[in-house]
């Protein structure tokens, strides 16, 4: 690959020698620059259109400039302003007036697939976020970031765990994962289909990496960015827009820019900013005499005098050292952090060459002792002009990411701390030597190093044939070298020091390595022209052909072994022969594409345009490597009519928008149409091979998923362009997605992963962006409001085999139905409906005429059970039943697909002042509270032991049904079923009933921004040309409905188990200084 | 300039050629290197070789599976009890109201009710018999090489039906793969009558029989299926079908033709002990070895495991790795019928009287597979029970050849048979027997007090239960169940698994309605 890069280079560069320019006599012009005040503006950007010869304001804001003659334009450009141009009239005196900078600038240009289009003439539904808004936030990756300020993107921060991906969602989920019952750690990129992004133009899909290198170190690949290295971000959600990256576009596309120079003056910045993580409040919990107290209330609302007499010891004996403690188990993990951030920039831009170098220093500590992200990143963005006609870009980033992760292994599962929401022991337990050594110690002499080095360079070429046709290049490799260094030393010591206390457990030592390496090129050739006819209209056309290649090579290298020599040898040596592992991969796949684009106007006025793209895949079968992409599109600029002049004022803009296309989606697996054949172990000392049981039979058909989706937008603006208004409304269908078939048992297969032709998912939904300038452009205080407001719904259209329903248990005990209508993930459990508080409420069997039961008949409902409700009317609830109704009472009863999602963004400035409050909301969504069952199903029903040694919920609030209340009120209403240590098991507090399912909707304050641009005068005598200070405090507050500490951070599929890693506030204090 | 335009034109359509044409055609026809696949695997002999261990490692992971071979062709016998922590095998008890409940075995649905398992065994199998007509001859040392994988095959797949068919009766009868079909669209397949498939079986092993040659005294080569094996098969299937009169050909041909004797008594064990007894037909092979690399995880594959054999083992003699064991207890059929004489030698060599512990009852312990060891012995790390697992012996052929010639009526002939296993062990119990009834009835027992613990004698007693009745001897309901239409002596299917993966299952007429 690298030689076919380096002959092309060599082709190319042949061909097109540099040329010189001819030098002409030049004129001197000069002015001044102004804002709508009046005021003068310093230190704007000013340059000639043709030759990019430059300067800037002074203080007063006046210029000059030496241009080529007297029909020269100049452009000014100032950070926060809109940009102009204007012609210059002769030698006269040059005023200028800049207006502040609009947001999502119709004049901006987008990328759509290879094609370079204006925002106000793109018929593609695309929202873009600009650097500038997410600068400087306390987060590890650019994802997080763009929580609540796009519409139809779903953001959720599922974990405060520093470099660990948010789940990131356009446009609704289409991916339905078969696996979640055996994976703890599905990890994002699984659960959920995630986006493709496009990094300067260069195509990376997260979830091949984490698929190819098993997920090694679990960091997030964005984190490798700096965020403040980003200019802007484009997100791509129709099909319109996605189809040009066609074969990978299906679950939306983003496109994110990084800076480049743009001061024609050599730039100097140095950006800092420091803070401190806060521990979050650990979960209430009753300690010491509180909680036996609480145990001992309980256990007299319900234990017989018999009962009463076998208490445990650890009760009874509140005098005994091993049993009267108040140790707090949580405490023991958790610290306050900080958070630093140093950046250095260099830039300039000037006739032939346009930089920006960055440097980057990041680092977050986790509020978890071990955890932590460490980044250490360099930018270098080039611009050449070669000559008049050639041009080159060359891009070379490295980053390095060192990431801690406590005692986890593999994956971002939630064993933070050692203690879940199964084993929480009670406070009277003392806290031993060992318990020290073995959790805090056990901690201090891991070793867990999880590195990511990143290096990425690009070279792009674009040269003028004609003014009309444009060729252009490019070619770039991106490689992540991960690896993974463990080692948990053996717990000897720790036995030996507490005198042969504790189960031995062996010292492990690992050492994984990957490297993932993608090589992209590209060739485009594009042609555009306006012709102007006779009849004085404008048609103009651009029309772009390009051919794509992309390959992939991933190696990945594990080795390990138990019982090493020693603790203090913290690599795999010395380790007896029995106990080593070790193991090799290799992979590759390419994809070649053809793209053709074409757009047409009329006018400028009647948009259409075209695109269609054929990718073929290594990934797919001999016979059905190709997949065919179209998308159409149209729109209509309704403000340019003749009719709508009178309204110019009131409605600045109006375009309408429609589009239909068709994008796709690879399938995860390299090789996925071989069937793979293994080596299952010796038969008589030989070895014995057959094929996968879950990947054995020839597949040669296998090929592309497909989504096709329609949207019609409309994008307006009032006022002047003071209000701004944009609507789409889309329905996606996703169909022949991967899906793993259980194969019937005569097969002799038990599952096969295969395009589920008869797998419909369909997402429709409606995307609504707001935005206003609140207060007039003369009043000093100016306010920028930006809602955004996403509704989605999700559902199963078309199931295989017939659209057979069918439910698969979640890890945690929660049953997931798919059936046609239902949304992917829906929750399938008995409905919870409160406490049967007397006998007279319990209903009876109509068969035999005693109380219902439950459990098959294994336990028969008495008061302070739980009322769950009797479906199918059998006089049993359960959740299956033996007389062939395999699903019992269970009902569709949850989605943990948020429906409304949205955000809503306020930037205030007062002169040199700033202040930036970003708020999200999720709306409509059922998340389980998992950590709170397991609690109480330690307690109740488990017996006394299990009572006695676990820790106790946190009970304020919880009306508990107990015997002695029911007698004595009449009309006793609990709230909560009886939490009675003595009595049967019945399963009562399991997730299969509705029992903890709980609103997940909340609405966040994600970020509040307060900062101020130190005037001029004040800095100038310390030879600074700026100077900003800023305070950032970072996830400030959560209003929700839930009982959980934040419904924002559950897992994927929206369960709550207590282990999972808080989100923690963060204060940051910055400066920002520009010489 | 125009043609500087074309000139240019020219060279990036020039350059654009070469990217795409050179390399990316290499690019997009990847194949792994991680693992092999169909299309690489089917081209040598030695990947044949290959496939067709995975015959035997798949049958043998499909019997060990939660010990369903000891479950199924013992327990059911109520020979021996469950281990006192297997509560949930209670119901295959005599003492179990109802006796016998198959029904009933939670957790042990997967391996007793289901018999996915064996399917995996016979697509290998049907994988085998597709592709190896597809190979050049070329591939292969002789046509008799290649025919021989072929014959392995069917012996598998016939092994394989006839073993289902004894636990769960007419099975649904595949013997095609099922490559590049509609994987959500697989049409389902109706169970096929037993007799049918069996006929099937008896082609396939006729078919066998004439490539196989026999394993003339070497001992190592009753691992892998030969003419013996598949001839004993096909005596055993013809006697499941009560067809005597070529259950006793096929008898006579083995032990006649195979060059097999049997084990003196002094060194009955050996038969157990792997590849070293030449009463042993067909055995599978799991004694340990070093270059076993699923030995330390004990899966499904490891050779030499510990659980399965262990399961009739307890206390010292496997280094007390096991506090509870299958055990048949005292007064039951060991005490008051199979082994009313104690003179009996093999009531002394494989039996062995335990007093009661943990919960078990006093009884005997199996010593049929007794040697345990250590992989570590120092760290007395790794257990294992280093033993082979027999399916077919030279004693088994005159057993049934006994069987055979008593419902014939010859009966001289079954005392000439039923002499070769009860002289070894120093009884007589065959002598004056003068009728065909009881002489079939000593057949059942001798075979009883000979395969004990070998997963054998239900299947004896199904078989001859039309004239003779065991089944209610050993404590099966009289109530119709062990009726011919109510086939209750086969086991349920667990439909709520089963049936969403093949419409046209049908369950088990006694367990259609007594589930």
């Amino acid at each position: 690959m690298k030689q076919t890069l380096i002959l092309l280079l060599c082709i190319v560069l042949c061909h097109f020698p540099p040329s010189l320019h001819a030098q002409t006599a030049l004129i001197t012009v000069s002015g001044s620059v102004k804002d709508e005040q009046g005021k003068p503006i310093e230190g704007v950007s000013i340059r000639e259109s043709s030759s990019k010869r430059g300067a800037t304001t002074d203080k007063d804001g006046r210029f000059s400039i030496r241009v080529k003659d007297e029909t020269a334009t100049l452009e000014f450009s100032y950070i926060g302003y809109a940009g102009q141009k204007m012609k210059v009239k002769g030698a006269a005196e040059m005023q200028i007036v800049l207006k502040p900078e609009n947001r999502n600038k119709l004049s901006d240009v987008v990328i759509v697939g290879t094609q370079a289009q204006s925002r106000r003439n793109t018929t593609a539904a695309i929202s873009s976020v600009s650097g500038k808004d997410i600068e400087n936030m306390p987060v590890a990756s650019v994802d997080a970031a763009l929580q609540g300020r796009v519409a139809g993107l779903n953001v959720q921060i599922t974990t405060g765990e520093p470099g660990v991906a948010p789940t990131v969602v356009v446009r609704g989920n289409t991916r339905v994962n078969t696996n979640i019952g055996n994976d703890p750690n599905i990890s994002q990129a699984q659960a959920l289909s995630g986006p493709l992004y496009v990094i300067d133009g260069v195509p990376v899909n997260p979830e091949d990496i984490s698929n190819a290198n098993n997920d090694l170190t679990g960091t997030n690949y964005l984190a490798g960015i700096n965020i403040n290295d980003v200019e802007s971000i484009d997100i791509q959600k129709d099909a319109v827009a996605t189809a040009a990256w066609g074969s990978r576009g299906a679950n939306g596309v983003i496109y994110i820019k990084t800076k480049r120079g743009r001061s024609n003056r050599p730039e100097f910045r140095v950006n800092m900013y420091g803070g401190v993580t806060i521990v979050p409040p650990l979960l209430p919990t009753a300690t010491g005499a509180e909680e036996r107290s609480e145990k001992m209330d309980i256990l007299q609302q319900y234990g017989t005098y018999t009962e009463m007499q076998t208490l445990p010891q650890m009760l009874t004996d509140s005098l005994n050292p091993y049993f009267n403690n108040a140790t707090n188990w949580q405490g023991l993990f958790y610290r306050a952090a900080s958070t630093k951030n140093v950046d250095l920039t260099m830039s300039a831009a000037n006739d032939n060459v346009n930089y920006r170098v960055s440097m980057n220093y990041y680092n977050e500590e986790g509020i978890i002792q071990q955890f932590g992200y460490q980044r250490y990143s360099m930018r270098g963005n080039f611009d050449f002009k070669i000559s008049s006609k050639l041009n080159s870009q060359v891009i070379v980033s490295m980053s390095k990411g060192d990431r801690q992760r406590g005692q986890k292994f593999y994956g971002n599962a939630d064993a933070n701390t050692p203690f879940d929401g199964t084993n929480q022991p009670s406070s009277f337990y003392r806290l031993t030597a060992y318990d020290t050594s073995n959790f805090s110690g056990g901690y201090t002499s891991l070793r867990n190093r999880n590195i990511d080095d990143q290096y990425m360079a690009s070279i792009g070429l674009n040269y003028t044939i004609a003014p009309f046709l444009k060729y252009s290049f490019q070619g770039a490799t991106n490689i992540i070298s991960s690896s993974k260094d463990y080692f948990k030393p053996s717990n000897e010591n720790q036995i030996l020091l507490s005198g042969g206390q504790g189960v031995a457990v062996p010292s492990v030592a690992e050492s994984d390595k990957s490297l993932y390496s993608t090589y992209f090129l590209t060739n485009n050739l594009n042609f555009s022209k306006t012709l102007h006819t006779a009849s004085n209209h404008d048609h103009t056309f651009a029309i772009t052909a390009s051919q794509q290649f992309n390959a992939d090579v991933s190696n990945l290298n594990t080795i390990g072994g138990t019982n090493t020599a020693s603790d203090q040898i913290q690599t795999v040596s010395g380790v007896p022969q029995p106990d080593i592992y070790g193991s090799s991969d290799y992979k590759a796949d390419a994809t070649l594409s053809f793209v053709g684009q074409a757009q047409y106007d009329l006018d400028h006025k009647y948009l259409l345009y075209a695109a269609y793209r054929a990718d073929a895949s290594s990934r797919f079968g001999n016979d059905s490597k190709w997949g065919y992409f179209p998308a159409v599109g149209a729109g209509w600029i309704i403000s340019d009519e003749k009719f709508m002049a009178p309204l110019k004022n009131a409605i600045s803009f109006l375009k309408v928008r429609g589009s239909w296309g068709i994008s796709g989606s690879q399938s995860p697996d390299f090789y996925a149409p071989y069937n793979t054949y293994s080596l299952y172990g010796t038969y008589n000392g030989a070895p014995a091979i057959a094929p996968s049981y879950t990947n054995g039979l020839d597949k040669d058909n296998l090929t592309w998923a497909k989504t096709t989706q329609k949207d019609v937008g409309f994008e307006s603006q009032f006022l002047d362009n003071r209000v701004n208004l944009t609507v789409d409304f889309y329905d996606k269908v996703s169909k022949d997605d991967y899906f793993n078939f259980q194969l019937p048992f005569y097969t002799g297969f038990s599952s096969l992963t295969f395009n589920a032709h008869d797998l419909w998912v369909d997402n429709r939904g409606m995307d609504i962006t707001f935005g206003a300038q609140i207060l007039t452009r003369k009043s000093p205080l100016s306010w920028h409001t930006q809602l955004t407001i996403s509704y989605n719904k999700n559902a199963l259209a078309k199931l295989p085999n017939n659209n057979r329903t069918f439910t698969i248990d979640d890890y945690n005990g929660i049953t997931r139905v798919f059936e046609v209508g239902q949304p992917i993930y829906e929750m399938f459990q008995m409905q919870y409906a409160g406490v049967y508080n007397k006998q007279s409420q319990i209903p009876f069997n109509p068969l035999t005429g005693n109380s219902i039961t439950y459990f098959k008949g294994n336990h028969t409902v008495q008061p302070g059970d739980p009322i769950w409700v009797d479906v199918n009317h059998i006089g049993d609830v359960w959740t299956g039943e033996d007389n062939g109704n395999q699903y019992g009472d269970a009902i569709p009863s949850g989605d943990p697909n948020p429906k409304v999602t949205g955000g809503w963004v306020n930037d205030f400035t007062y002169k040199g002042f700033s202040l930036t409050v970003v708020g999200a909301f999720t709306w409509k969504r059922t998340v389980v509270n998992t950590f709170e069952q397991q609690q109480f199903n330690a307690l109740a029903g488990n017996g006394i032991y299990s009572f006695a040694s676990s820790r106790l919920p946190d009970l304020r609030g919880i009306n508990y049904w107990t015997p002695q209340k029911a007698k004595s009120e009449a009309n006793y209403q609990a709230n909560f079923p009886s939490i009675n240590p003595f009595e049967g098991y019945y399963y009562q507090y399991f997730p299969f009933s509705t029992m903890f399912n709980e609103d997940g909707s909340y609405f966040k304050i994600s970020q509040l921004v307060l900062g101020y641009d130190i005037p001029g005068q004040w800095i100038r005598k310390a030879k600074i040309n700026g100077l900003k200070v800023y305070a950032l405090m970072y996830n400030v507050y959560t209003f929700k409905k839930a009982n959980l500490p934040n419904p924002e951070s559950v897992d994927q599929l929206g369960v709550y188990t207590g282990g999972l890693y808080p989100v923690p506030r963060e204060v940051t204090f910055g400066i920002d200084i520009q010489f | 300039m125009q043609s500087r335009l074309v000139k240019k034109l020219i060279i990036i359509a020039a350059a654009s050629c070469i990217v795409i044409c050179t390399s990316c055609h290499k690019y997009l026809y990847q194949a792994p290197v991680d693992a092999t696949y169909g299309a690489q695997f089917w081209t040598s002999q030695e990947s044949v070789e290959q496939a067709a261990l995975a015959l035997y490692g798949q049958l043998r992971s499909c019997v060990r599976s939660s010990n369903s071979f000891f479950i199924n062709g013992d327990l059911t016998t109520g020979t021996f009890l469950p281990n006192a922590t297997q509560w949930n095998l209670d119901a295959v008890e005599s003492s179990y109201n109802p006796p016998f409940d198959f029904s009933y075995v939670p957790y042990f649905e997967p391996d007793l009710q289901n018999w996915s398992r064996f399917y995996s065994l016979i697509s290998q199998a049907n994988l085998m018999l597709t592709n190896i007509p597809q190979m050049p001859l070329s591939d292969f040392a002789s046509a008799s090489v290649r025919d021989n994988y072929l014959a392995e095959a069917w012996f598998m797949r016939a092994y394989a039906y006839f073993y289902m068919i004894r636990i769960w009766g007419d099975p649904v009868y595949v013997t095609t793969v099922y490559n590049d079909v509609d994987f959500g669209e697989i049409p389902p397949v109706a169970r096929t009558p037993e007799n049918q498939v069996l006929d099937s079986c008896l082609i396939d092993l006729k078919k066998a029989a004439g490539i196989f040659s026999y394993a003339a005294g070497d001992v190592t080569k009753s691992v892998r299926a030969n003419k013996g094996s598949a001839c004993a098969l096909i005596a055993h299937i013809y006697a499941w079908m009560h067809q005597y009169d070529s259950t006793h050909a096929y008898c006579q041909q083995v032990i006649n033709a195979g060059g097999y004797s049997l084990e003196p008594m002094a060194t009955y064990t050996n038969i157990w002990k792997g590849q070293s007894s030449l009463e042993s037909i067909f055995e599978l092979a799991m004694t340990y070895n070093d270059n076993d690399p699923n030995f330390q995880g004990q899966g499904s594959w490891a050779e030499a495991q510990f659980s399965f054999f262990g399961t009739f083992l307890k206390g010292p003699i496997v280094g007390n790795q096991n506090a509870n064991c299958w055990i048949a207890p005292s007064g039951g059929l060991i005490d008051n019928t199979l082994f009313t004489d104690t003179t009996d030698a093999r009531y002394n060599a494989i039996l062995s009287l335990v007093p009661a512990s943990n919960g078990d009852p006093a009884g005997y312990m199996l010593l049929k597979y007794a040697n345990f060891a250590f992989q570590t012995p120092s760290t007395e790390s790794y257990p294992y029970i280093n033993n082979d697992l027999v399916i077919f012996r030279l004693s088994d052929m005159y057993l049934l050849d006994a069987e055979a010639l008593a419902y014939k009526g010859n009966l001289a002939g079954a005392q000439a048979d039923l002499a070769m296993t009860e002289n070894r062990a120093g009884i007589t119990s065959y002598q004056g027997i003068n009728d065909s009834y009881d002489m079939v009835d000593e057949c059942v027992m001798e075979r009883g007090r000979e395969f004990i613990g070998e997963g054998e004698w239900y299947y004896d007693l199904i078989r001859t239960e039309y004239t003779q009745g065991w089944l209610e001897y050993v404590g099966y309901p009289s109530d119709g169940r062990l009726s011919t239409t109510n086939k209750g002596y086969y086991w349920p299917l667990d439909m709520t698994t089963l049936f969403p993966e093949d419409k046209l299952l049908t369950q088990n007429p006694y367990w259609a309605v007594h589930k």
